[in-house]
């Protein structure tokens, strides 16, 4: 093991230096490297540790008088935040932090460093907005330390407060976070302050101090060699009960050698290891600026060599810190001896630009010229072709520092000699002009000029330009509560997802429901119980339910006979989730649990409650036996019941009983529940005689899968193959949940370590083509090896895959088994094929994860702690989600604690993770110290972070300490419409902005599905669709819901096309992925609308196969369009389909009556269409009311002008009126003549059927009909010529009114209006409102006083006194 | 004005180095042929030109010179040098579109 260790610590990756990658660095998150501590580790080379580097004090000033001010005004200032802030200035600050951590962030990793300017317009920004959030005022804070190399200490302290003052003048609150930040920033800018008195300014502010503040405030008097300060302190600490860590043993290394004792400083590794801490890098780096600052060379070289010795390795920053304090301490001449133990590792050329500014700031220019002559991989900038430049960033900082001239120009004959710059002067001069800086200008040309070097005119010109505007920047600017039942709930799940025992759980489960202390007041038991079962499938993973399907059958079964019930939301809940867990055949164990009292109103109930269906079937299916009327039907029903319900024997007896009355679909049910039964034998019977019956019938692909499982399951090997050949020869559709079962099949056969079968299985299925080789489906192989504790074939099998398929499933497993196991000459051989086939950076990855897995933290740490190793987000994010799943704590801070210094590892990311199990454990007490370590780490949260932590403490009676960011949802919405309209001032800002979120957008999936959705909402189909094409030419995988949508809108709009593509992504990209029901009825309109009444049988046929409820609108639409094609047979299957929907849909049953009417006549068989429709209103259980309407077939046929129908449909008509007094048809036909206007057709029949005269209903709702249009008021007028009276006019003048208004006619409405005070008809307030608006649109001023409410309101008014006289005639608005 | 009805002949030069102004790329592009025009736009905040400019040859030929050689160093630096594309709005342009209008 030592040895693969120390193999994969010497892999050096390609050398690429840090400026070259900055172009292609697209993979980590961009935030991260900001977030990663960069500030404060990764960025600088000098200060950036809890260690007190080396200078001695430049100028002691105690804390200031300012900073008396600074800290006074804390608790009062929070008013302006809480109460004025607007939401849009919140957003907008949220997007600002954002963008201003987009900003310093691409600077710190492009530079490791940010200028002066930028921070200081970052600080503009923020002022000018006003209210800063807690957050911004923290990320200026941090970066006012040794992020601005090039800015002396000095100025970089008095930029922290002027910015602390500013900040919280404009109403930011400070919590210890804060705190802590400036304490850093004192640290790094040297800044002597007493820290007794920042202590009584946090108190006076009501800020706690916390274990960080003490740590920083023992470094400070360590700085200073006060020891005994530092002991006050650390007292304190222990007094308090804080850890003790590895920092402050690191800040007295400092102090004691501050304080001139050697011994002891040296002594304190002793002291750690006798703690139990194992001495860091950090420690040594302590030791050895020590060292450094007597110029001790000889105890450093020994230092280093001891550190060589042990697990820790210093890094060329390291190293950088020990020249710093050579340098400072005037030891310069041994700076060559440290510079060149460096190995020039990734980063070092941005590091080591870092150290030499802040040597040429604090007047260490002649080390830093040292240092720069070392720059290894500065040669290949000069690749370009023109002369060398280099140095400029060394030449111009000089320049800006105001060096001697000649001290410059010697290092510009030194860089021009040894060939580094070939105009070293020129571009001084050039620096000096672009600072304005005249005198030494003027010195560098005479310089310039003594070489020979032209001095040209235009030289002058930067100087003669007016200095640009004043360059000063002033700036304008409880405890635990008794039971908690979520704490409960979760830790139960957590037991109920592992447990096998049913009976307790069982128990349990009874025991929530029945006891009281867990039913909270109101809510009641049996929602705590619900509660707990949708929560318990919730976090059970798609693979545990399917693991444990039985054991859940007989947990609910137990329930159930326990009389637990749960209401039927919570019922659609789980439903849902079994659904996209892939176990529909749990579903009907827990609608038993469903309360039978309850309305199932489901509005796509599609589990039928059974009771009593059975033996209302047997006695359908007896009676119609004994009429010999046909049973095939019914028994097929009865037959599937009985499956539904597991009852194989009665099923399997009915078909002995009706042999001659079965159809394919029984058998197929029958062959399934025999599979479910492991009765693999009459399951093949019942194959055999169906293909006799019927040989072009095959099963469905979930039947032919059954059959392999159970063959297999039996051992039945070759036949259970010969089955996957059958389904390739038939040409069963393979569907994605056909390719779920496949894995379910193989996965059973490796649980049993049944290697032969698994491996025959998959071949053939991936010879036949039955399904592509993916992870998932090769996975078994590798399962079944382990299963059986054969690590070996395991490996094996895992490399088989990845040659044969490029798949290399359970590679994490096979790892972990073989470090527990301890086989070095198998792992080294995993990590030599991962590392062929997957790079080197993946089987480290690996390794440490398996490490990490099997507790084995310290190689863990070696491993992700290899020099090169970059952060993969993804990655770590699986492992993370895997501690969260589990509960593994340690594991997981381990593993935060471990990539503190990865690479553009994004530490706000990682904390979150271990926020979120804090939170999953409501472990408050967890969650504050990870805040408090994030501090230490000088991570700056993202707001989610911090509302988390906020949650947590708030959800546990604690105190938060800080602010909590409020959650906007319009932030995001807010977002797309700054990007789209771009506010009109502060445009150069406006502009960066957006691109830095338009920058953000790209490749983030979540970003480019809100846009998708958004798009989508707003009806631009073609645009979303455009967009989708886009995102699948980048290969972005989206969650369903956008392509849902997106299909759903396209099919709106009609694009049926368009759709089907997008659902071929889909399926591509999401397996599993369907149509919803939703989407499939918008197809069958769709295909209907197209004519494709036969496309919309067959997807409609579908949806019911895949248990989908169409929508009422989709099946009239079919049925109409089947209708006018004359397709009579199809109605019937349509309505045979719907009577068998579990719900029926409420489709009125003319629908079906109408259309055949339709079909019939359509076919010229009149007399068939005047039967079926003469039936409905002369046999008595047929539809009656309002419902019973044949309107539409009179419309269709006056519509299609078919003169020969029309008549014998009205003498039809005529007949039931006046034979059987049914006047439906007979007003339908008078009101369809009134329709197409013929008003002469519509006399007649009046005169012949008076009696529809008085259909005061019907015509009173057709009135009501006609009023919400414009333009019909003719109609209604005709209708009053034909029938005076056929309702009262204080019916009559409100629906006219209506019309008028829906007209915009003022002049009929004013005409009326006088009518109806002539006549005495009262107006109601609905009638005045509709006139007065009239007038108001008319520009008139309304003459009698407008009622002041709604519409709706005195619609709602004049329902409810209708409500009582007279309902039919509600008003409708 | 004169070149008003008269085409141009332009080269459009960057990568300028800030140390060469109007006299040395009048005087180095005059190898070509002759220089007509020599605009390098300066600005006006810092005093230093923009980095381009534009040189007008009297001829086709002047012009099809300067783009046939390759590279153009000058004092150590390489000059980027293509037929110009766009008609430069500057002061002198505009004024040559009011006049003729």
């Amino acid at each position: 093991m030592a040895a693969l260790l120390r193999s994969a610590r010497l892999l050096k990756f390609s050398p690429s230096g840090f400026l070259q990658r900055t172009g292609t660095n697209r993979n980590g998150p961009q935030l991260s490297r900001l977030y990663s501590g960069a500030i404060g580790g990764k960025g600088s080379g000098v200060c950036s540790r809890q260690i007190v580097p080396g200078p001695y004090s430049v100028h002691r000033c105690v804390w200031p008088y300012a900073g008396v001010r600074h800290y006074a005004m804390v608790t009062e200032q929070r008013g302006p935040h809480t109460d004025e802030s607007s939401l849009g200035v919140r957003s907008k600050q949220a997007q600002q932090f954002d963008w201003a951590l987009a900003k310093l962030d691409s600077s710190v990793r492009r530079t490791g460093r940010i200028t002066k300017t930028l921070l200081l317009r970052i600080f503009h920004d923020i002022c000018r907005t006003g209210y800063p959030s807690g957050n911004q005022a923290l990320l200026l804070l941090r970066s006012c330390g040794s992020l601005l190399p090039e800015m002396p200490l000095a100025e970089r302290t008095e930029l922290a407060h002027r910015i602390w003052d500013k900040l919280q003048e404009l109403g930011a609150s400070y919590d210890a976070s804060h705190y802590n930040a400036l304490l850093k920033v004192y640290l790094q800018n040297e800044f002597k302050f007493s820290p007794t008195e920042f202590l009584a300014k946090m108190e006076a502010a009501g800020v706690q101090p916390n274990r960080v503040t003490f740590q920083r405030l023992i470094a400070a008097y360590c700085h200073d060699g006060d020891i005994e300060g530092a002991s006050t302190i650390l007292g304190f600490m222990k007094s308090k009960d804080l850890p003790i860590t590895e920092a402050v043993f690191n800040s007295l290394v400092t102090g004691h050698a501050r304080a001139g004792d050697m011994e002891s400083s040296e002594s304190i590794l002793q002291v750690m290891k006798g703690a139990g801490i194992e001495p860091g890098p950090d420690t040594y780096v302590a030791l050895l600026n020590a060292y450094a600052e007597r110029g001790d060379m000889d105890k450093i070289k020994q230092t280093l060599e001891a550190v060589e010795n042990t697990d820790t390795s210093l890094m060329d920053r390291d190293l950088m810190q020990v020249v710093f304090s050579l340098s400072k301490a005037g030891h310069q001449q041994h700076v060559p001896e440290i510079v060149e133990r460096m190995r020039h590792e990734r980063g070092y050329v941005p590091d080591a630009m870092n150290l030499c500014l802040s040597l040429i700031t604090q007047g260490q220019e002649d080390t830093a010229f040292t240092v720069l002559k070392t720059f290894p991989t500065l040669q290949q900038e000069t690749q370009s072709g023109d002369s060398p430049t280099l140095g400029n960033f060394f030449l111009r900082h000089c320049v800006n520092m105001d060096k001697p001239v000649d001290k410059v120009a010697r290092y510009c004959k030194e860089l021009q000699d040894s060939s580094y710059h070939a105009t070293p002067l020129q571009f001084t001069l050039y620096c000096c002009l672009e600072a304005k800086k005249t005198a030494t200008a003027v010195e560098v040309m005479k310089m310039m000029k003594e070489q020979g070097q032209p001095i040209r005119p235009h030289y002058f010109w930067p100087l003669l330009t007016q200095h640009a505007k004043d360059q000063n920047t002033t700036v304008s600017a409880p405890s635990f509560p008794a039971l908690d039942l979520s704490t409960f709930r979760g830790s139960l799940i957590q037991g109920f997802r592992r447990s096998d025992d049913l009976e307790s759980m069982a128990k349990i489960t009874e025991l929530l429901y029945k006891d009281e202390r867990f039913s909270q007041g109101a809510t009641g038991s049996a929602e705590a119980v619900s509660y707990f079962l949708y929560n318990l499938m919730d976090s059970m993973t798609e693979a545990e339910v399917q693991a444990q399907e039985d054991k859940l059958r007989q947990y609910f079964n137990q329930l159930k006979s326990m009389g637990i019930i749960i209401p039927g939301n919570i019922y659609r809940g789980i439903r849902n989730l079994l659904d996209s867990y892939h176990v529909p055949e749990l579903i009907k164990d827990v609608i038993a649990l469903v309360d039978s009292q309850e309305p199932l109103n489901f509005s796509d109930n599609r589990v039928v409650i059974l009771d009593g269906k059975v033996l209302a079937l047997e006695s359908r299916l007896a009676e119609l036996k004994a009429d010999s009327k046909p049973v095939g039907a019914t028994l097929k029903q009865l037959i599937l019941t009985l499956c539904a319900e597991e009852k194989l024997d009665r099923a399997l007896e009915l078909k002995k009983q009706h042999e001659a009355d079965m159809v394919a679909g029984s058998y197929a049910a029958l062959i399934h529940l025999c599979c479910r039964h492991d009765n693999v034998e009459e399951a093949l019977n019942l194959k055999r005689e169906l293909s006799r019956k019927d040989s072009s019938v095959s099963l469905d692909s979930s039947k032919y899968v059954a059959l392999v499982k159970v063959l297999t399951k039996q051992g039945r090997l070759e036949e259970a193959v010969d089955m996957l050949k059958e389904m390739k020869e038939k040409e069963v559709v393979v569907r994605d949940t056909t390719v779920t079962l496949l894995f379910h099949v193989l996965n059973a056969a490796a649980m049993k370590g049944d290697v032969v079968a698994v491996r025959r299985l998959q071949d053939t299925i991936f010879t036949l083509g039955l399904a592509t080789p993916t992870a998932n489906l090769c996975s078994p192989l590798v399962s079944a090896h382990l299963e059986t504790k054969d690590l070996g074939g395991a490996l094996e099998a895992a490399m088989e895959c990845q040659k044969q398929y490029g798949q290399l499933p359970r590679i994490h497993d096979v790892i972990c088994g073989l470090v527990e196991r301890g086989d070095t000459e198998l792992l080294q051989k995993a990590m030599d094929f991962v590392s062929q086939e997957r790079g080197e950076m993946t089987m480290l990855y690996d390794l440490f994860f398996a490490f990490m897995q099997t507790g084995r933290h310290r190689e863990a740490r070696k491993i992700i702690e290899t020099p090169g190793l970059r952060a993969r987000p993804g990655r770590l994010q699986w492992y993370a989600e895997k501690c969260i799943n589990g509960n593994q704590m340690e594991s997981l801070e381990s593993m935060v604690d471990m990539t503190a210094k990865l690479f553009e590892c994004d530490r706000d990311e990682l904390y979150h993770y271990v926020l979120r199990l804090c939170k999953d454990t409501n472990d408050w007490r967890k969650a504050e110290a990870t805040w408090t370590k994030m501090q230490e780490e000088n991570v700056i949260p993202r707001e989610r972070t911090l509302r988390i932590l906020a949650d947590i403490l708030k959800s546990n009676g604690q105190e938060v300490p800080f602010e909590v960011p409020e959650v906007w949802y319009e932030q995001a919405a807010d977002r797309e419409a700054q990007s789209e309209t771009k506010p009109e001032g502060s445009k150069g800002k406006a502009t960066k902005s957006a691109s830095t979120q338009a920058a953000t957008a790209e490749n983030n999936p979540a970003d480019y599905q809100f846009r998708l959705l958004t798009l989508c909402k707003k009806g631009k189909a073609k645009e979303a669709y455009d967009m989708l094409k886009d995102i699948e030419r980048k290969g972005v995988t989206l969650g369903p819901a956008p392509y849902d949508s997106l299909i759903r809108a396209l099919l709106a709009e009609g694009s049926m096309e368009n759709a089907m593509v997008v659902k071929e992504i889909a399926v591509g990209r999401i397996p599993g992925f369907k149509l919803n029901d939703i989407a499939n009825s918008l197809l069958i309109i769709t295909q209907v609308k197209r004519g494709l009444a036969k496309d919309g049988m067959s997807t409609l046929k579908s949806m019911l196969q895949g248990d989908q409820v169409p929508s009422k609108l989709s099946v009239t639409r079919l049925v109409q369009s089947l209708g006018s094609h004359g397709d009579v047979q199809g109605i019937q299957e349509v309505e045979v389909l719907m009577k068998g929907l579990g719900t029926p849909l409420n489709l009125s049953s003319m629908v079906f009556l109408n259309n055949t009417a339709m079909a019939h006549i359509k076919n010229g068989d009149l007399d068939s269409a005047v039967e079926g429709l003469e039936a409905v209103y002369t046999q008595g259980d047929g539809p009656q009311g309002p419902a019973a309407s044949m309107a539409f077939v009179f419309r269709k046929v006056l519509e299609e002008n078919n003169g020969a129908a029309l008549d014998k449909l009205s003498a039809m008509a005529e007949r039931l009126a006046n034979h059987f007094s049914s006047y439906r048809a007979a007003s339908d036909l008078f009101l369809q003549l009134l329709e197409a206007n013929m008003v002469e057709d519509a006399k007649f029949m009046l005169a012949r059927c008076n009696a529809v005269a008085e259909q005061k209903e019907i015509l009173v709702s057709y009135m009501s009909r006609l009023a919400q249009k414009p333009g019909q008021v003719g109609k209604i007028k005709t209708l009053m010529t034909l029938i005076p009276d056929f309702t009262e006019k204080e019916t009559l003048y409100p629906y006219l009114m209506k019309c008028y208004g829906v007209d915009n006619d003022l002049v009929s409405a004013k005409a009326l209006y006088q009518q109806m005070q002539t006549e005495g008809v009262e107006a109601d307030e609905l009638c005045l409102k509709r006139l007065a608006v009239l007038y108001r649109n008319a520009g008139e001023t309304v003459p009698f006083t407008e009622p002041p409410e709604t519409f709706k309101f005195y619609a709602e008014k004049l329902k409810e006194k209708s409500k009582g006289s007279h309902p039919s005639t509600a008003v409708e608005e | 004005m004169a070149g008003s009805s008269k085409k141009v002949y332009e080269v459009f030069v960057s990568k300028i180095p800030w140390t060469l102004a109007s006299k040395e790329m009048k005087d180095y592009f005059g190898q070509f042929g002759q220089v007509k025009k020599c605009l390098v736009p300066f600005d006006k905040e810092t005093g230093f030109h923009r980095g381009f400019c534009w040189i007008g040859y009297t001829s086709e030929e002047g012009l099809n010179n300067a783009l046939q050689k390759d590279p153009h160093v000058l004092e150590g630096s390489t000059l980027q040098v293509q037929r110009n594309r766009k008609v430069f709005l500057g002061q002198k342009t505009n004024k040559e579109v009011v006049e003729t209008s």
